[in-house]
């Protein structure tokens, strides 16, 4: 609320495929003068869309999304603009949830937990460059620091991609189409492309050949 | 669909060949029978004839063999007597006709008593009777002759007459032998064709019995041929209702699967947004409201924390439906997650240890693990008493193997299988249902005090591996 001044507003956009809450955050958000939601996203791909043309500062995003979910779309945001701050939205505490968005550059993390959600501050504190955990979830983080397994996993690049990246992956080693892909997974062409160049890019593969080798090699292929 | 038929209808399908078997074995010991008893009267009248016949015949010839050898010394002597250079008187030879006279009575009555009487040979032995007496008559005169002192008449009587009634015995005896002789020739061919007849029926019994005994071994084979073909369609009947028991119960499992997550996906995408979105709008409400410790807000607190349990409730429920975490994390994040889940609830430690490749598997396959995890740990919640258990996820060259263990009461397996545990069967039909359709195997082993270890082992076709290679190059 200290914040006024149209040039400083806070821009965010909301990355929610439920239309109810999408409003009841936008309204919560749009509470304080200091934050301006600029643009609104139902699925991963557009919020890829949205960030590449509004370039917002912080992205409230909600990890379960058809089509493209919240991680995959977090890792893609993050790679063409590190700058924008991501803020998790998720009604799961694992830590595996955890562990993986802030391995794909995440900096907050809340439950959708009615009593918990501290929306605006979260964002406030993202877009001065802190890190915000709901209560639940910061012991989790710490945990996590102690024994060191965000680090361990990230030296194989494999266990950077996401459960759907990996599905793709596997998918492409099988000699299926972008299309086919996307037919088997019900989701659209585009998402597949976009789940494609991510996993090339964590992979450093350029090719497809490379990525069917690569799979074969990890064991990936199994009889259908 | 057809109804398959009862097992009575089944097995009523077989025909017995038991009714017919014992009628041909009564009729072959029938005719066993029959044949023994007229082989064994054949042998008996055999047995008689050649008491009665052969032998009497025998000792009536050798009768009249002393008949003939009496014979032939009465002619030595008859030629002495009328010898005319002879230095002895006639009745020197009579006490030698005395005894020759009463050795040929007694034969002829010893012979009379065996001979096997037939018209001829009684008219010739009477025959002999007359000469012979004749004979003696005829001697007793020669020798009265002689006692009067007519030797020349005496040796003229004998000359004239006794010579040629001994003549006329020796002649009858010869006949009575040949007779006797053919007699025993025709006894012997006759015992000969008897015991011909005999072997005959003993070759036609073992022909006959051979017969039935081939008919009864081929019928026997036959019925057996169709027993067995009959055998073999109900096993491949049973097979069917089997793979078709089997495949339906693996449809109730896909569909349960299916609903669970439907249901798991409304639950959370529908009621958990709406109350997501409730909260929301309610934590808005609270900051809206005038004052921090008025009423109004203490009210909505109060509905906050209704809608944040009630979200609880139902993520809980979604969760354990069909976890998110499976779709987003796969397997192993799942089985973590569980595991640590399970032993907050129920306070059983739980320990999970893990050696994994790739740790990567088809989603579709991932669930029914997750699934057989869940009821074996739910099993062992429910009845093991256990305090500890162990979970192991292995992922070898070629399998992925799950181990439940624990250090519960245990239970004694049933014999011949582990179809069934305590209060427990349709849990584990449906975990080795899973693993069945997984082509995986599945085990149970447990004793009482023993704890109970179960395992699941789930081959990975490492061949398409190698295909998917030599496709790269």
């Amino acid at each position: 609320m200290a914040q006024t001044g149209s040039e400083k507003k806070i821009r965010v956009i909301l990355a929610e495929d439920h239309t109810l809450v999408r409003q009841g955050f936008r309204r919560i958000l749009e509470d304080d003068p200091g934050v301006t939601v600029v643009g609104e996203a139902r699925t991963g791909i557009e919020a890829i869309e949205q960030c590449k043309e509004l370039k917002p500062d912080v992205v409230v995003m909600d990890l379960s999304m058809p089509e493209l979910g919240g991680l995959e779309a977090t890792g893609e945001i993050l790679k063409a603009n590190p700058q924008i701050k991501i803020l998790i939205l998720s009604m799961y505490s694992n830590e595996a949830y955890v562990r993986k968005a802030f391995e794909l550059g995440a900096k907050g993390y809340i439950l959708k937990n009615a009593i918990e959600v501290d929306l605006t501050r979260a964002v406030m504190a993202l877009a001065e460059g802190e890190a915000y955990f709901s209560p639940g979830i910061s012991q989790i983080v710490l945990d996590s620091l102690k024994t060191g397994s965000f680090k361990d996993n990230s030296q194989d690049p494999y266990e950077r991609l996401t459960l759907r990246e990996k599905e793709v992956l596997q998918l492409i080693a099988q000699g299926k189409s972008n299309k086919e892909i996307a037919t088997l997974l019900n989701i659209s062409v585009n998402t597949v492309a976009v789940h494609r160049a991510r996993l090339m890019e964590t992979l450093n593969l350029h090719r497809t050949a490379e990525l069917v080798l690569y799979a074969v090699k990890k064991g990936l292929i199994h009889p259908q | 669909m057809s109804v398959p038929p009862s097992q009575h209808d089944l097995l009523s399908e077989i025909p017995s060949p038991s009714v017919r078997l014992w009628f041909g074995l009564c009729v072959t010991l029938a005719i066993f029978l029959v044949f023994a008893s007229y082989t064994i009267r054949e042998i008996r009248w055999l047995e008689d004839f050649q008491a009665n016949v052969v032998q009497k015949n025998r000792k009536a010839s050798l009768q009249l063999l002393r008949l003939q050898d009496d014979t032939y010394r009465l002619a030595v002597s008859l030629r002495d007597m009328t010898l005319p250079e002879s230095r002895y008187p006639i009745y020197y030879w009579k006490g030698e006709f005395t005894r020759w006279h009463q050795d040929m009575d007694e034969a002829l009555a010893l012979e009379g008593q065996y001979a096997v009487n037939t018209p001829a040979s009684d008219a010739q032995r009477r025959q002999l009777r007359d000469v012979l007496d004749d004979f003696w008559q005829t001697a007793d005169e020669a020798f009265l002759l002689a006692d009067q002192g007519h030797e020349a008449t005496a040796r003229y009587l004998i000359r004239s007459q006794l010579e040629a009634k001994r003549d006329a015995i020796a002649r009858i005896v010869s006949g009575l032998l040949a007779k006797n002789d053919q007699a025993q020739t025709e006894a012997g061919q006759r015992v000969s064709q008897v015991y011909g007849k005999v072997k005959q029926d003993i070759l036609v019994l073992i022909a006959v019995l051979f017969l039935v005994a081939l008919g009864t071994g081929l019928y026997t084979l036959q019925a057996n041929r169709k027993t067995f073909e009959r055998l073999h369609h109900l096993a491949e009947q049973l097979q069917a209702q089997s793979q078709k028991l089997s495949k339906l119960s693996w449809n109730l499992i896909e569909v349960q699967e299916e609903t669970l997550r439907r249901v798991s996906r409304d639950l959370h995408d529908e009621f958990g947004q709406i109350l997501t979105a409730l909260g929301v709008m309610l934590s808005r409400a609270e900051m809206k409201g005038l004052e921090k410790d008025s009423v109004f807000v203490k009210e909505v607190q109060a509905v906050k924390q209704i809608v944040a349990d009630t979200l609880e409730n139902v993520r809980n429920s979604s969760q354990l439906f069909r976890p998110a975490i499976l779709d987003d994390f796969g397997l192993e994040e799942t089985l973590e997650w569980f595991v640590e889940q399970f032993s907050k609830q129920t306070g059983i430690k739980v320990h999970f240890a893990r050696e994994l490749v790739q740790g990567f598997f088809p989603r579709e396959d991932a669930i029914h693990i997750y699934r057989i995890l869940q009821e074996a740990l739910n099993n062992v919640a429910r009845h093991s008493k256990a305090q500890e258990a162990w979970v192991v996820l292995r992922e070898q060259s070629d399998a992925l193997s799950l181990e439940v263990r624990d250090n519960g009461k245990g239970f004694a397996l049933p014999q011949g299988g582990m179809e069934r545990a305590p209060g427990d069967g349709i849990g584990l039909m449906g975990m080795r249902e899973r693993a069945q359709h997984l082509n995986g195997t599945f085990s149970l082993r447990s004793a009482p005090g023993q704890g109970t270890v179960l395992s699941v082992r789930i081959p990975v076709d490492r061949g398409a591996l190698r295909r998917a290679e030599e496709k790269v190059g």
